[in-house]
């Protein structure tokens, strides 16, 4: 069954620290890994866009989280402006 | 070479904005293409933002999720879909974040170009491709 939306945060990130990040090696600090979220299936690379398109033709269907390893998120959103204007989470579902 | 402008304070909420305009294509029907004017933005790390009715427009799929920090350091997830951008004579495969905010172009994008700007109202903004630095 396909993951849900909202679930693929808490289902991607388990599946990053359980089964991928104990196999990441320290040269690997900075790459991006790219999940599916519904298969496991994933792609790693420092050039995310990449990565998400290979899995992305690989499993046409996934849905995906993504991992910068060692970092806390994949990209920085510098702009100031921006932070009061998001969407709440409430109607990405 | 794509070409753009900085814009006043009145023009736009953000000061001295360097702006482009760029074309985004959905990519299963790659005739549904909109422009959209986007705010260079070098502090953003990844390609482009686009708000929810862009995206709409577009009709493009989310194809996931994505964590980014904020500038208040805070870290938030953002919906990121599949587009493809008409940049510098080359379609060009790009994850997209779904942001409320105007467009911004970010350094994943300009990766691999000149961009130059002249940092005054009305000033010229450039973004050249130079093949050499890939």
């Amino acid at each position: 069954m396909a993951v849900k939306k909202k679930d693929a945060a808490t289902i991607g990130r388990e599946i990053y620290e359980t089964r991928i990040l104990p196999r990441m090696k320290p040269e690997d600090k900075g790459k991006v890994v790219v999940i599916d979220v519904n298969s496991g299936d994933y792609e790693i690379g420092y050039d995310d866009a990449a990565a998400m398109f290979s899995l992305l033709e690989r499993r046409p269907d996934a849905f995906t989280w993504s991992e910068r390893v060692g970092y806390p998120a994949v990209h920085r959103m510098g702009f100031a402006f921006t932070r009061h204007l998001l969407d709440s989470d409430d109607d990405k579902g | 070479m794509i070409r753009g402008s900085v814009h006043s304070w009145e023009e736009s909420p953000i000061t001295g904005a360097p702006r482009v305009s760029i074309t985004v294509a959905n990519i299963e029907e790659s005739v549904r293409t909109i422009t959209v004017s986007a705010v260079v933005d070098t502090a953003f790390t990844a390609h482009l933002t686009l708000p929810n009715a862009s995206i709409r427009e577009l009709g493009l799929t989310q194809r996931g999720e994505q964590p980014a920090v904020l500038a208040s350091g805070e870290v938030e997830h953002f919906a990121v879909y599949a587009g493809m951008m008409y940049w510098n004579g080359q379609n060009r495969l790009i994850p997209i974040f779904e942001s409320n905010s105007e467009p911004l172009l970010g350094m994943a994008m300009l990766w691999g170009s000149r961009l130059t700007v002249d940092a005054w109202e009305g000033g010229d903004v450039t973004i050249e491709g130079v093949p050499e630095s890939e």
